[in-house]
């Protein structure tokens, strides 16, 4: 097997072991508008008599998406000449959660 | 003549039987125990006097690994005692049991880890491996709760069992 072509195959798969754990990421809790239901049924008897099974409407819950947000300036100050207009400060909104 | 009079009367005779079939089933059906559930989030709150409290809140919506609060309640409304009754709660793949939190008054708690075909303590429940051998079960292998209850529920009588998840 040639250099090259070793090179090729490491970058492959390390691209598919990123990828992998990007999603590993995104797999990490239940995904927000998931709806969680929860259903209980009872069995008993009544005078040694097995009687239908009962169970209850089922309870449910969404699943909430969890914000947790950080700001961040982009580069440093910007210079601005008086009365000049449209200039532009940067900034990156994270969801840290 | 006479083939047509035992004829109507086998008629008959089986309309009664069936009348009577159906009185028995709505009467069995009357002894019924009713079940309602519930699931709650605990939050803390201050309270008139300034202090800190935990309460119980109804859940609409929760956050990923936030621990959820199931209470189920029992209730025979019919005019006899129920016998073995027993309350089987599947968890959801979204959620993790947690350990030791099943609870209820004259209540024994079994769990099971292969989606409720086998009920016990976890102690004794074991996990089939990939290699073919097995291993013992953890909490986080729970499929299914059972709440056995010691006790008859006497008619009008009512009680609850409950237990904590966390949501994946």
């Amino acid at each position: 097997m040639g250099y090259n072509r070793l090179i090729v195959l490491f970058i492959f798969f390390g691209t598919i072991l990123f990828l992998l754990d990007v999603q590993g990421v995104f797999a990490e809790g239940t995904a927000a508008g998931t709806s969680v239901s929860n259903t209980a049924t009872v069995t008993f008897k009544v005078g040694g008599t097995p009687q239908t099974p009962v169970s209850h409407v089922p309870t449910t819950f969404l699943v909430d998406r969890k914000i947790n947000l950080t700001v961040a300036q982009l580069g440093s100050s910007v210079t601005v000449a008086p009365g000049s207009n449209d200039q532009v400060l940067a900034f990156t909104v994270t969801n840290t959660s | 003549m006479y083939k047509e009079k035992l004829m109507r009367s086998v008629f008959c005779g089986l309309g009664v039987v069936v009348f009577l079939f159906a009185v028995s089933s709505a009467a069995i059906a009357a002894d019924k125990l009713v079940l309602s559930n519930s699931v709650f989030q605990e939050v803390e709150v201050t309270n008139a006097d300034g202090k800190k409290e935990i309460k119980q809140v109804p859940v609409s919506t929760a956050f990923p690994q936030s621990e959820l609060i199931y209470v189920i309640t029992y209730k025979n409304t019919g005019d006899k005692p129920a016998e073995d009754v027993v309350i089987n709660n599947p968890i959801a793949k979204e959620l993790v049991y947690k350990d030791q939190s099943g609870k209820g008054a004259n209540a024994v708690l079994f769990v099971s880890v292969d989606g409720g075909k086998n009920y016990g303590d976890l102690a004794v429940l074991r996990i089939p491996t990939k290699q073919g051998a097995d291993r013992p079960a953890q909490v986080t292998d729970i499929t299914d709760l059972q709440f056995k209850l010691k006790k008859q529920v006497q008619p009008q009588e009512e009680g609850t069992v409950s237990f904590r998840a966390v949501l994946k």
